[in-house]
């Protein structure tokens, strides 16, 4: 038996499990909880993958630095216990829970065809290390992009700055 | 609507903000008592005596010719024997103290018409230690020693009796009675201890 | 059989890491105190074993033998994972240090790491941030006022100074090229060819992200025990309780220690002065001479508020490093 196979079946069953229990736990904390499992063990499933860049990305960025507001918001709020299936909501969210499907669906498939080509295959990747990868990727080819979301992200923490910073009345 | 007050804080000097000169003086300081030697006695090995006037666990002085003039007064109407506590029971102790049921004095009246004290117990649970009920003492028979180790197991032996008092006191004096009354031990102790203390 | 090989290597490896640790860890507080005790010119521990020596046995067995009490209402689920929560990241960030090169010993080759990733770096960052979900669970899970006020602090400081941490990461690294803490070290050549020659703000940057990050004096808001009881692990008591130190102050602390020094200080870099053994004692005595500094600086200030310390870890320390990358892209690019 391949350890990599052990490792994938057990991680992706927890980060499924886990993922299951974001949706059902009523217990808002819990959900939120089962939604750093799940991050935590798709960030193992990239380790698996080769993907170490990714996979400690992953953890730093998603499992902590944007979920530990989640908490932080979630936390001081009083226990609330929701409904774990609000009809209305789930109605609602089919649409877009379809397009978010189809778009990862597509992704997928399309990756299945483009994957392992390109400059970066198996053979280039073993030779250089996976930062030099992504960051010969981010900084040639996808330069523009990369600028124009550090301009956003740029407008979007000056708007919050702006946002948060209120005049305090003086009597 | 709540007011606010903003008070200006104090402003840094330009060394203390770019190289945390504050930081500096204080690491300096802590580094120099690491080296220097520990002031600390070892308590259950070694312990410190208190000065005389301590304010420690209460005894009894005993009837041994050192008595004050006011004792030749009233001791006439007592019944007490050489070397015993010269307590005359006057309660002026009870009076004085402010916890109110702190002491327990009970005294007899002889058949010959002279007066015995039969019970003096303190309840150091409720004693405060301000020392009230040795200034009212007329007979210079209340006093406080140096012991202070007056923990115990249960709370019935925090009571302390005129035997054990009468015991303290007499071992008190032979101690400490020709001792000069100085807040110090000596100025040598002293010294050794705290570094030299100019008086002004 | 070959897979089963290298899980044992493996799981003996780590076990061996962790268990050292531990044992070390009970050394530390030892450490500490006897620090403590002299800063405050008094001997700390003293007469269990020779000059306290044995202190720590019996520390620990009075952990654990004492009585373990939960609150009444406390959601029991996240106050049990709480204390597991704060202890297992910090720990796991020992996967990813190395303790020094490859050696022979009999013709078996050991390597003192458990794993030697190319992202090692991000990935002891991510690791020793993912133990704020302790600090902060275990304040919501105990359904109490002061453990709740202190992990939202603890988790106000960490956002904080994770992200000044990375930043100030980036000098050392973009020196060496490498994310790998090894390829750093090799880096560093020489007396003069250690990063704190060059890295003063990073440094600098990195010894405050540190203090904040195991909430040791300066910073230590989230158990303030002026104001807030004991902060978050109020509640807890037994080896629970016992867990958050260890895990915060000295576990914590040391591998944080050991990974400055393999950034600034040329990890087991140094004269071979004692023998076979020179790369394992200067290591550790680089980490125990930090570890001292860290100690020495916690029992010296007195505490920030908390609005002051946010207020430097975003106005002061994250500038600082983003300045500090500017001027060391420029060198390196005038430098070629």
């Amino acid at each position: 038996m391949d350890l990599n196979l052990i490792a994938f079946w057990s991680l992706s069953t927890i980060a499924v499990l886990s993922a299951l229990g974001v949706v059902f736990f009523r217990n808002i904390i819990y959900a939120v909880l089962s939604l750093i499992s799940t991050l935590i063990a798709i960030s193992g499933l990239f380790f698996n993958l080769g993907a170490e860049l990714i996979g400690a990305l992953q953890i730093l960025i998603y499992a902590v630095a944007i979920v530990v507001f989640y908490v932080l918001v979630i936390s001081t709020v009083p226990k609330y216990e929701g409904e774990a299936i609000d009809l209305k909501y789930s109605l609602l969210s089919t649409p877009f829970a379809f397009i978010l499907f189809m778009e990862l669906a597509y992704v997928s498939v399309y990756g299945l065809w483009v994957s392992g080509t390109g400059v970066f295959g198996p053979a280039m990747l073993n030779q250089v290390s996976n930062v030099k990868a992504v960051a010969t990727m981010l900084f040639t080819k996808y330069l523009f992009p990369f600028e124009v979301a550090s301009v956003i992200l740029l407008v979007a923490m000056i708007g919050a700055i702006v946002l948060g910073k209120k005049d305090i009345v003086e009597d | 609507m709540v007011k606010l007050k903003f008070l200006d804080r104090p402003k840094l000097s330009i060394w203390e903000r770019i190289i945390f000169l504050d930081f500096i003086k204080g690491l300096r300081v802590t580094f120099k008592n690491l080296i220097r030697k520990t002031i600390t006695t070892k308590y259950p090995y070694e312990k410190l005596t208190p000065p005389k006037r301590f304010r420690g666990v209460h005894a009894h002085r005993v009837k041994d010719g050192n008595e004050p003039l006011s004792f030749s007064v009233l001791g006439k109407f007592m019944e007490i024997g050489y070397d015993e506590s010269r307590c005359v029971a006057c309660y002026m102790c009870q009076q004085a103290c402010p916890m109110p049921t702190l002491f327990k004095i009970e005294a007899v009246q002889l058949p010959d018409g002279k007066k015995r004290v039969t019970k003096f117990e303190m309840n150091l649970l409720n004693c405060l230690y301000c020392g009230l009920c040795v200034d009212a003492c007329p007979v210079d028979c209340l006093i406080m020693t140096d012991v202070y180790e007056s923990a115990s197991y249960n709370r019935e032996n925090c009571v302390i009796k005129m035997d054990d008092m009468s015991d303290r006191g007499r071992d008190f004096d032979r101690r400490r009675l020709k001792e000069k009354d100085r807040i110090w031990i000596d100025n040598e102790e002293r010294t050794k201890l705290w570094g030299q203390i100019r008086w002004t | 059989m070959e897979i089963l090989g290298t899980v044992i290597g493996v799981a003996v490896k780590s076990l061996i890491f962790i268990v050292g640790m531990f044992l070390a860890s009970a050394y530390l507080t030892l450490i500490e105190r006897k620090f403590a005790g002299h800063v405050q010119q008094r001997p700390g521990p003293l007469h269990v074993g020779f000059h306290g020596i044995l202190q720590p046995i019996a520390d620990a067995l009075k952990v654990l033998t004492k009585e373990d009490i939960v609150p009444a209402n406390v959601d029991r689920v996240l106050f049990y994972m709480a204390s597991l929560l704060a202890f297992v990241p910090v720990i796991m960030i020992l996967a990813v240090i190395p303790f020094g090169e490859p050696f022979t010993v009999f013709g078996l080759e050991i390597k003192p790491y458990i794993t030697d990733l190319n992202v090692g770096l991000i990935l002891a960052l991510a690791f020793g941030s993912i133990s704020i979900y302790g600090v902060i669970f275990a304040g919501w899970a105990s359904n109490s006022k002061y453990p709740m006020i202190g992990g939202l602090r603890k988790a106000a400081v960490l956002i904080g100074y994770e992200v000044a941490l990375g930043f100030a990461m980036v000098g050392p690294l973009m020196m060496a090229g490498s994310f790998s803490l090894r390829e750093i070290v090799a880096a560093q050549d020489g007396f003069f060819g250690a990063f704190i020659w060059y890295q003063p703000i990073a440094f600098i940057v990195i010894l405050f992200a540190i203090l904040a990050e195991t909430g040791r004096t300066p910073f230590d808001v989230q158990e303030a025990e002026a104001e807030l009881v004991s902060g978050y692990n109020t509640e807890y008591s037994g080896m629970k309780f016992g867990l958050f130190p260890l895990a915060e102050w000295y576990i914590g602390t040391f591998v944080l220690s050991a990974i400055a020094v393999i950034l600034f200080f040329g990890g087991w870099k140094g004269p071979e002065i004692f023998g076979p053994l020179s790369p394992f004692v200067w290591f550790f005595l680089k980490v125990g001479m930090m570890f001292m500094f860290f100690l020495w600086v916690h029992w010296t200030l007195p505490r920030y508020r908390v609005d002051q310390i946010t207020e430097i870890a975003w106005k002061v320390m994250l500038p600082l490093s983003l300045l500090n990358i500017f001027i060391t892209a420029f060198i390196i690019l005038i430098k070629g």
